[in-house]
């Protein structure tokens, strides 16, 4: 192997490296929230982009299911007192089967069904979480038991949990990308009616994707529950997540591995070092409103992200995906041709 | 009879509704857009109305005047410079601008009036009619014939305009329509204003009807989704008729329901459509595009 | 190396194991435009059948129904004695049925190996998955663009080649899929004489091999050299159908044609 295919494959080792090694180095409390919240953001955005960037169909279900998730978890500990940190994944999974029917009522179908569904979706799933007093506490919300932990290690724990949710969607995403079904992905983005003429099961492709986007979205809406220990309909349903998904995924690159993640390790904290010339009231408007700029610019004048410009201003050629892999001894092969052209 | 008095309101109601969600089949007809900023647009017109009351005493009705020529320029200058050349492109990518478009205005509003409940007073709307049995408030009966007056004009100008038809031409066959000489760029950018024309004229008259903040759009747009699925996207007749169905649906459930949950009863049809007869009431099933 | 040589055990069609094509009754119609009436043909196994007709004949509206992007309003399609009209498009693929179609389509952005790559023969959990794009896909994307002469453009994007090019390229994409039956759609539109006899021959190839052909035409010349039986649809019915010097020869067929 070259060493350009080395460093190709291990140039991500060392910022993580990194940053499993910061908390050790006397991280102060608010960067470790603030990078907590970039993993979270980044993985979320990595889901998203599974769906939204991959097959190209807008979700705005993720919300919904960042909120479900939250509250799944936080009845589960309420009510079963299993701890969210170990049920996450389960968690994640009741809300991939949401998606499934939702992905059954939407996605057997092109057109602009799919988002109308996503979005009605996420509100019917806020109406509810506000609406069915007996079970969520309505606007007031569900209160969640402390973690019996030292407080001070805290702040690690949830930076290392989802440290390594990110990796896992980031491994998922690799995975996806080098496989047959991610290629599939691509060509129902590329041109869905050839992709189903080819025999891509276009329906089963877009609800599979569909479900892995909301496994990660749930599973980040259950920590932050636990890392919040309260749920409510307004912070789970917040609409700036949504947004924050979106416009991560879209301004680093949709449709590539690492785009959503630069997207969102560039946005989240610059967003963030906002709050400082931003009067406090309406920090939250400005906020909303200047994401909502930024993602009409970046739709307007960079469509394809930041890593796909920059990858083509340097010239750099995508890396090969289809590496002839050696063929295990003893599996059949046909006669090669063998000639040169 | 109480299921009268659900009747009743609800042609009332239905009738707003159908000038609310008629701008969003219109722009879907031309562009095969879903603007997801219709709702925001009807949300900040109906701010702007308020505004325009306290600060200028300029009664609601009489600002859907100025609205509407303020918000279809601004429509077409956002169509021109923004939409176009992405609905060319991808066309999902013009649907996360018109999201972008919605938070913007959520923002603003939410910094300009902050985020309490809003709603647009006038004195001389407080009177309840009794016909029978059957109350009407006053205001919903102005806002009925408001909309009636608004979507009968919008109605003669689809059907017997020479713009009309430019515009009835391309949403049914933008390659024919420009083949027959429409020049389909500028009437797009004339119908996307007279959707955002038509969503801000429903504004001030929302804000009559129901209280609004920064963030009511996101139920509206779900319910105004619901009426043009139903009705059968881009079909004007359809989103009359769905309106009026929707309506009354949800003012007979609000006889038997909390008011909160009745609203339930546009997501409900949205679902049974979309599994029993996805293209609604009239919409075409289009010849798969392969 | 010669082509048959080539294309060895890519295409595994045991004799005696084909299966025909049955359209039978089959009604379309799209709001108020009835498409196909009662149209009734066989594709038989192993033969190449061209169907041709005037324009509007509603070719291409029993192409798509037959494919599974239409379905039908009433009749049936049937694959040996399955039915398989209403199934989607992909699961008629597995059938090892590939289409082609009238307006060529390629995966432009992609490169000419993807487009090679993403026909699905089958759809398991490990080979959607686990087995990504191992080398026996890729070796046998590689022989099947030899075999159409587009080797030298393996990597290249598929939307810098040639239209012609890319009208191969979408052939030999279609055979990944191993099809026992083909369904082409207007193949050689706007192909030079030259490309037209090169896909002729290939189609003859691939025919003596034992796949099915069922070739949608307007090129008259190309369609009585290379088919066996030929269905001519009017109107959305059929109005003839037999040998190629038959169908010439019927006074219906005349008609329909000049009659328009």
């Amino acid at each position: 192997m070259s060493a350009r295919r080395v460093l190709a494959i291990a140039w991500p080792v060392l910022p993580l490296v990194i940053l499993v090694a910061l908390p050790f180095n006397g991280l102060n409390g608010y960067l470790l929230a603030l990078l907590y919240y970039t993993f979270t953001y980044a993985a979320m955005s990595v889901g998203w982009n599974i769906i939204g960037g991959y097959t190209g169909y807008i979700s705005l279900a993720n919300l919904g299911f960042f909120g479900l998730g939250s509250y799944v978890a936080g009845l589960m500990l309420t009510h079963l007192g299993w701890p969210i940190l170990l049920t996450s994944p389960l968690v994640g999974i009741i809300c991939a089967l949401v998606a499934a029917a939702i992905g059954w009522v939407a996605l057997r179908t092109r057109g602009p069904s799919f988002v109308i569904v996503t979005l009605a979706f996420t509100f019917i799933v806020q109406f509810l979480a506000l609406n069915l007093k007996g079970i969520t506490g309505g606007s007031a919300g569900l209160y969640l038991p402390l973690l019996t932990m030292d407080p001070l290690l805290l702040g690690d724990l949830f930076y290392y949990y989802m440290l390594g949710v990110l990796v896992l969607a980031i491994a998922v995403a690799i995975g996806i990308r080098r496989s047959r079904f991610g290629l599939g992905l691509i060509a129902i983005r590329e041109d869905e009616g050839k992709a189903e003429g080819s025999g891509v099961n276009t329906s089963l492709f877009k609800i599979v994707a569909f479900m892995i986007s909301a496994w990660f979205a749930a599973v980040a809406g259950a920590i932050h529950a636990q890392y919040l220990n309260y749920v409510d309909p307004d912070l789970a349903f917040e609409l700036i997540i949504m947004l924050y998904m979106i416009v991560m995924t879209l301004l680093g690159s949709r449709g590539t591995v690492w785009g959503p993640v630069l997207g969102a390790f560039l946005l989240f904290p610059l967003q963030e070092s906002l709050v400082y010339w931003v009067p406090p009231a309406i920090a939250g408007e400005v906020h909303l409103a200047l994401l909502g700029v930024v993602l009409v610019l970046v739709a307007r004048f960079m469509p394809n992200g930041l890593l796909v410009t920059v990858q083509n201003l340097i010239g750099r050629p995508p890396p090969p995906r289809w590496e002839p892999v050696p063929v295990v001894a003893g599996e059949p092969t046909p006669a090669r041709a063998g000639r040169d052209e | 009879m109480l299921l009268l008095q659900g009747l009743v309101l609800g042609i009332l109601v239905g009738g707003m509704y159908a000038l609310m969600a008629s701008g969003l089949t219109l722009i879907f007809g031309v562009m095969r857009l879903i603007n997801i900023a219709h709702a925001a647009v009807i949300i900040f017109a109906s701010y702007l109305s308020w505004q325009l009351v306290l600060s200028l005493g300029i009664d609601p009705l009489i600002s859907i005047v100025i609205l509407v020529v303020v918000f279809f320029i601004g429509g077409a200058l956002l169509q021109k410079y923004v939409l176009s050349a992405l609905i060319d492109k991808d066309l999902s990518l013009a649907l996360l601008a018109t999201l972008g478009v919605a938070n913007v205005l959520e923002g603003m509003e939410g910094a300009l009036w902050t985020s309490s409940f809003h709603s647009i007073n006038t004195p001389y709307a407080e009177n309840t009619y009794q016909f029978g049995e059957i109350f009407v408030p006053e205001i919903r009966i102005i806002t009925f014939a408001a909309s009636v007056i608004l979507l009968g004009g919008l109605y003669v100008l689809l059907n017997h305009s020479n713009l009309g038809r430019a515009i009835r031409a391309t949403t049914q066959n933008r390659g024919v329509a420009q083949l027959v000489g429409v020049n389909v760029n500028r009437i797009t950018m004339i119908a996307f204003g007279i959707g955002i024309a038509v969503a801000a004229a429903a504004g001030p008259l929302m804000g009559m009807y129901y209280p609004f903040y920064p963030n009511s759009h996101w139920g509206w747009i779900g319910k105004l989704m619901a009426i043009v699925v139903l009705g059968g996207l881009g079909s004007f007749r359809g989103t009359l008729l769905a309106a009026l169905v929707l309506g009354i649906a949800e003012q007979v459930a609000i006889l038997y329901i909390p008011a909160n949950w009745a609203a339930m009863v546009f997501f409900v049809f949205l679902f049974a459509v979309l599994i029993v007869r996805p293209q609604g009431f009239f919409g075409h099933v289009a010849r798969e595009s392969l | 190396m010669s082509s048959n040589q080539l294309l060895e055990g890519l295409i595994p069609i045991a004799e005696g194991a084909s299966r025909s094509l049955h359209v039978r009754d089959v009604d379309k119609s799209f709001g108020g435009v009835r498409a196909l009436q009662s149209c009734t043909f066989d594709v038989s196994a192993r033969k190449i059948t061209a169907l041709i007709g005037p324009n509007g004949s509603g070719k291409t509206t029993a192409f798509n129904c037959i494919s599974g992007f239409y379905v039908p309003d009433r009749g049936a399609v049937m694959l040996g004695d399955r039915k398989i009209s209403g199934w989607s498009p992909s699961r008629i693929v597995h059938q090892r049925v590939a289409r082609t179609f009238q307006i060529t389509r390629v995966f432009k952005r992609m490169s000419v190996l993807e487009n090679m790559v993403v026909p699905v023969r089958r759809t398991g959990l490990k080979a959607m998955f686990w087995d990504g794009i191992q080398g026996h896909e890729r070796a046998r994307a590689e022989r099947l663009l030899e075999f159409v002469g587009l080797s030298h453009f393996i990597d290249s994007e598929a939307g810098h080649l040639s239209f012609g090019q890319q009208k191969l390229l979408e052939l030999a994409a279609a055979l990944m899929a191993e099809p026992e039956i083909m369904l082409l759609d207007e193949p050689s539109g706007g192909l030079n004489p030259i490309m037209i006899d090169r896909l002729a021959g290939y189609i003859r190839e691939l025919n003596q091999l034992g796949v099915t052909f069922l070739i949608v035409e307007h090129n008259m010349g190309f369609v009585m050299r290379l088919a066996d039986d030929v269905v001519v649809l009017h109107q959305g019915s059929v109005i003839s159908h037999g040998r190629p010097a038959e169908v010439r020869a019927d006074p219906a067929v005349l008609e329909a044609y000049l009659g328009n």
